[in-house]
């Protein structure tokens, strides 16, 4: 458990995930009760969530032991977050990250798991809007409608006080390097032509 | 013939043999010998009451240590945490080579692991063992190895589902049946689990791959896994491409005539899909119903009525330039009140996973969708790259054809059995008849070079 | 086999509103000989003519026919609709009926003994003849099927060209009355076979292959049968069709079927056509608007001749097929000179509102008919851009794809063949390999 611990001080959130893969495998041949279950599958399954891993996610609460489950009420509450994650219906999410009662250790993650959500909404609004009503920008991004303004005009948003919508602003990929070179044509058809003698 | 050793009488004798047989002939002698051993003495302990597993060291000694290990597995008293040790010890250490002069003793152990694994009920014991057993076992990871298809099929039980992509990502072309004692079932299960596993993970398009292996597979008769394959394969292919793919053309008949008798109601779905009209599909869903719920298909046929929406949206941005809300949703064969809200929720979705390029606006009232083209216009360094990388692979896989084509042409065995009507149809033209189809993509591209310029 | 199943299409029956332009009279002095089953026709299906329509047949079948049977069930469904509108009931000609069917029956003795006769002295030229009365005979008592029968007899006993003209003209006639295209078929390709071939002879096999393939929905070819037709046919096939109908059917054909070059090449170009077109105006009228894309004109002229041509035996079956095939090549062609168009303009040109328009527009987008894009909007309709560069990556990256998995494929496929792992019955399938299998087991069928 300490190592978990480390990699979350760390934000390893992929490496954690991989640790507590291989974890689980050798708990399940060699039982350790030094280590806590219902805390490990909770940190194993929020990293999932931070990872946005739903699917695996899902198999992870499926092999949980019915009986660890019966004992945790944290674990049903992630699990309940992750179900709203599948549905897309973010708004309970943000508000069960900051209402329930998680230990330190979860609720670090589960913070994390609203912030990279948070993140990912912001990339996905401002790709997929060009005009969005404040309510709906509320709601995608746990931010009460009144602070919706001042939220997002730090990313550049605009507010029109008309319309009571707002303008994302479009995200410029950093530099991709275009390649128009000859040089990597050739190598195309070299191996074109190499392709033909065969 | 190796057989000239003298038959140990108890396993005392046989631990003798076993340490003194350090040269190639005398080993190849012992492993005909232990064929003939039978179990109740490989069961036995020494007469000073010593347990032979732990005198024995399977690295040195596999193929013995793995006919005690079975006879043990198998034995009226099982003693569970003392036969997982020793199980995986050996499936960590056993000698590769020895293992394969009795491939199916491997197998066996893998099978009496599951059978613990299952009598405690815990399947996930045997995930990491038998991979890795597999990647130990197998000369390469093309290889396929009679224990692949139970390695699946354990992550499948203990849904660990991601577990088996190390091994399920790896394409398998090489058989040996000899050293690998495979059998057909064991190609057949282990890419029809393997498809399970990937449209578990959503991975679509790789269990199509799967799925299409199976189906393809050479048969003079349809196994029931073609069958139960070619229902997934039928779903899975409405997912991806609103209707049926194509097979390849080597299919067996006789798959093709029992996919008649066997796949009615999914055919039937299929065809109601492609018209992609909401209510005949929804009306012709309620009636595969039961077939979808009795093969355990049910979930994955809902998702296509999911992929319906997704497919008629996708029809409209080759449609439209601009649209409401409100008309996407009646064009798709939304419903109800908040179809406008729906329509959103698809297209937003559609965004996210780039299946489509668009941006919503709320300025006006109801919502409005504009669709893009494709803003990749392919001249990143990384597209480039990978067209490369796939020229290089294709190139490689072609190298392969040509090679094991010469192979199977000469081999006495393949020419004999080419006349069988199953067997044809892999003649040495084939890797030639596929170059042309590339071949032709290729030089289109070809053509096409003064855009790099 | 075919032919039944096209007979089953023409079941559908639909009722026609009073025509535009029709006027029975003068409409059906067009044809001569068997004009009573066009008025039927007409009847039938249009109620505002009915009684009109039924009186003129009776008075044909009364003048020109020993069909007693046509003449009572005729009458008897006229009687129906009259006494329905309370009207002065069709008095029957009882003594017409006993004479027509006395005379039918004796004529039919006369002939079969004649034939009879004929068939004794072994006389081919006078075999054929008696058969050819026969025929005749049949076909004036409204047995077609009959006359079908005796004129395929005169087959064997056909001794000169001209005698296999008449032969195939005959069944050509009464096999289209019978709606047997596919007869028609191979009687034109014989008749066509035989040497020296008379100009007006020749008009009529156009005619003939062209309902051919008019009624095997063959637009395009059908459209140049009827261009091909020779101006002599004048009124030589008026049994069969009036020169009017070889405007009407060829004109609508070929704008159905042809772009615009064949249209100008093969049709406005074509003198024998026009001469044609000068008896049906409106058709010229209708091809010259077309290609000059005065679209709402021709709309115009569509819809006021609707009813007419839905009261036409050959055309009515085809009339909403030719109708949208026109629309949408017009609607094509509207678009094709240009990068965007308003779409409120383009509605009003296609007599439309924009909501109908842009769902027609999304149709033939749909079906690659043209290349754009809908902006709903602005309700504008854009030219498509095509990015042949990116569409061939796309295409080049899916296919390396493909080609890795094919060969894969192909690759394990040899392998397995090489080593003999078949799906067969005789292969036992180990006791490992079946416990406890998910969903399929290893059952072979």
């Amino acid at each position: 458990m300490e190592d978990l611990k480390e990699l979350i001080d760390q934000n390893e959130v992929a490496k954690l995930i991989e640790h507590c893969e291989e974890l689980e495998f050798k708990l399940a041949i060699a039982p350790d009760d030094s280590v806590n279950l219902d805390e490990f599958y909770g940190v194993f399954l929020a990293a999932y969530l931070i990872q946005n891993e739903l699917p695996s996610a899902r198999f992870l609460w499926k092999r949980i032991p019915d009986e660890i489950k019966a004992s945790s009420e944290q674990l049903h509450a992630i699990w309940d977050v992750a179900t709203n994650l599948w549905q897309r219906d973010y708004a309970p999410v943000y508000m069960s990250v900051e209402q329930k009662p998680w230990t330190p250790l979860i609720g670090s993650l589960m913070k994390k798991v609203a912030e990279t959500l948070r993140e990912r909404v912001f990339t996905l609004l401002s790709e997929a809007y060009s005009s969005i009503t404040v309510e709906e920008v509320s709601n995608f991004i746990g931010v009460p409608a009144d602070k919706v303004a001042q939220v997002t005009a730090e990313r550049g948003w605009i507010y029109d006080a008309a319309t009571n919508t707002l303008q994302p602003k479009k995200i410029v990929e950093p530099g991709i390097t275009r390649s128009t070179s000859l040089g990597s044509f050739s190598r195309l058809t070299d191996l074109v032509i190499h392709l033909e003698r065969s | 013939m190796p057989a000239a050793q003298n038959l140990p009488d108890n396993i005392d004798e046989l631990l003798a043999i076993v340490q003194t047989s350090n040269d190639e002939q005398s080993r190849k002698a012992l492993f005909a010998t232990l064929r003939t051993i039978p179990s109740l003495m490989l069961a036995s302990p020494t007469a000073d009451e010593q347990d032979p597993l732990d005198l024995l060291d399977p690295a040195d000694n596999t193929l013995a240590y793995a006919y005690i290990l079975v006879a043990r597995c198998y034995g009226d008293r099982l003693e569970v945490s003392r036969m997982l040790h020793y199980i995986l010890k050996f499936l960590n250490s056993f000698d590769p080579e020895e293992a394969r002069h009795a491939p199916e003793k491997l197998a066996q152990v893998a099978q009496a692991l599951s059978r613990i694994a299952t009598s405690v009920g815990k399947s996930l014991i045997t995930v990491k063992p038998l991979e890795i057993a597999i990647t130990r076992f197998a000369p390469s990871p093309k290889h396929l190895t009679n224990i692949h298809q139970m390695f699946i099929k354990e992550c499948l039980l203990s849904k660990c589902y991601k577990a088996a992509l190390p091994i399920l990502d790896n394409d398998i072309t090489e058989i040996d049946v000899h050293e690998m004692g495979i059998h057909y079932t064991d190609h057949l299960l282990y890419h029809y689990y393997g498809g399970m596993i990937y449209i578990g993970l959503k991975k679509f398009e790789r269990a199509l791959d799967f799925f299409k292996l199976v189906i393809s597979a050479p048969a003079n008769l349809s196994s029931m896994i073609q069958i139960e394959a070619y229902k997934k394969f039928v779903l899975v292919s409405l997912l991806l491409h609103g209707k049926i793919a194509t097979l390849p053309k080597y299919t067996a008949q006789a798959v093709f005539r029992s996919v008649k008798n066997f796949c009615q109601s999914y055919t039937d779905f299929a065809n109601a899909f492609e018209g992609l009209k909401v209510k005949r599909v929804r009306s012709e869903f309620l009636k595969c119903c039961d077939a979808f719920k009795k093969d355990k298909n049910f979930g994955l046929a809902k998702q296509t009525l999911d992929a319906l929406y997704r497919r008629n949206i996708q029809q409209l941005t080759q449609t439209y330039l601009t649209l409401s809300l409100v008309d996407i949703a009646d064009a798709v064969g939304l419903e109800g009140p908040d179809a406008a809200k729906q329509a959103e929720k698809y297209v937003l979705k559609m965004i996210e996973s780039k299946e489509i390029f668009a941006t919503i606006s709320h300025t006006h009232q109801n919502g409005m969708v504009s669709f893009h083209d494709n803003p990749d216009k392919f001249d990143a360094q990384e597209t480039i790259a990978q067209l490369e990388q796939q020229i290089v692979n294709a190139a490689s896989v072609n190298e392969r054809v040509i090679r094991t084509d010469r192979m199977i042409g000469c081999s006495k065995e393949y020419l004999s059995r080419n006349q069988h009507p199953s067997a044809s149809g892999v003649g040495s033209g084939l890797g030639t008849v596929d170059d042309t189809e590339l071949l032709s993509g290729f030089d289109s591209l070809a053509d096409e070079g003064r855009y790099f310029a | 086999m075919e032919e039944t199943q096209g007979n089953k299409n023409r079941k559908i029956e639909t009722v026609v509103e009073t025509p535009n332009n029709l006027d029975l009279e003068s409409y059906i002095a067009n044809y001569k000989g068997k004009t009573v089953d066009r008025l039927l026709f007409i009847g039938k299906r249009c109620p505002s003519l009915q009684i009109d329509a039924y009186k003129l047949a009776l008075a044909e079948l009364h003048r020109n026919s020993l069909d007693h049977n046509k003449y009572l069930t005729t009458a008897a469904n006229l009687n129906e609709i009259l006494s329905s509108q309370g009207k002065p009931l069709y008095q029957l000609d009882s003594r017409w009926v006993d004479t027509a069917q006395k005379r039918a029956k004796a004529n039919l003795e006369r002939l079969e003994g004649e034939l009879k006769t004929y068939k004794n002295n072994l006389i081919k030229e006078s075999i054929r003849m008696g058969h050819n009365d026969l025929g005749d005979h049949h076909y004036e008592c409204g047995n077609l099927t009959g006359a079908l029968k005796c004129y395929s007899r005169t087959r064997d006993y056909c001794a000169q060209t001209n005698h296999i003209i008449d032969m195939c003209l005959n069944v050509i006639k009464v096999s289209i009355e019978l709606g047997n295209y596919s007869h028609v078929h191979s009687y034109v390709i014989k008749a066509e076979t035989t040497p020296d071939l008379p100009n007006a002879v020749q008009a009529k096999l156009k005619v003939a292959a062209a309902l051919a393939n008019l009624d095997s929905n063959k637009y395009k070819i059908a459209a140049r049968n009827f261009l091909e037709t020779s101006f002599e046919l004048g009124n030589n096939y008026s049994e069969v069709v009036a020169p009017n109908d070889v405007a009407v059917y060829g004109g609508l054909c070929a704008l159905a079927s042809f772009d615009r070059t064949e249209l100008k090449s093969k049709v406005i170009d074509n003198n024998e056509f026009k001469q044609f077109l000068e008896l049906e105006p409106h058709i010229r009228e209708l091809i010259h608007g077309f290609y000059n894309s005065k679209y709402s004109v021709v709309l115009d002229i569509m819809e006021k001749w609707k009813n007419d041509y839905l009261l036409d035996m050959h055309l009515h079956n085809h009339v909403q097929t030719l109708y949208d095939n026109i629309r949408k090549k017009a609607l094509v062609q509207y678009f094709s000179p240009f990068l965007t168009v308003d779409m409120n303009k383009m509605a009003r040109s296609f007599s439309t509102t924009v909501p109908a328009l842009e769902k027609e527009l999304a149709k033939l987008i749909t079906t690659g008919h043209i290349q754009a894009r809908i902006d709903s909007h602005n309700k504008i309709l854009c030219a498509k851009q095509q990015d042949q560069r990116s569409n061939i990556f796309i295409k080049s990256l899916r296919m390396g794809n493909e080609y890795e998995s094919n060969t894969n494929a192909m690759l394990l496929r040899m392998n397995l063949l090489k080593s003999n792992l078949v799906v067969t019955r005789e292969s036992r399938i180990p006791e490992d390999k079946v416990g406890g299998g998910l969903s399929a087991s290893a059952r072979v069928i």
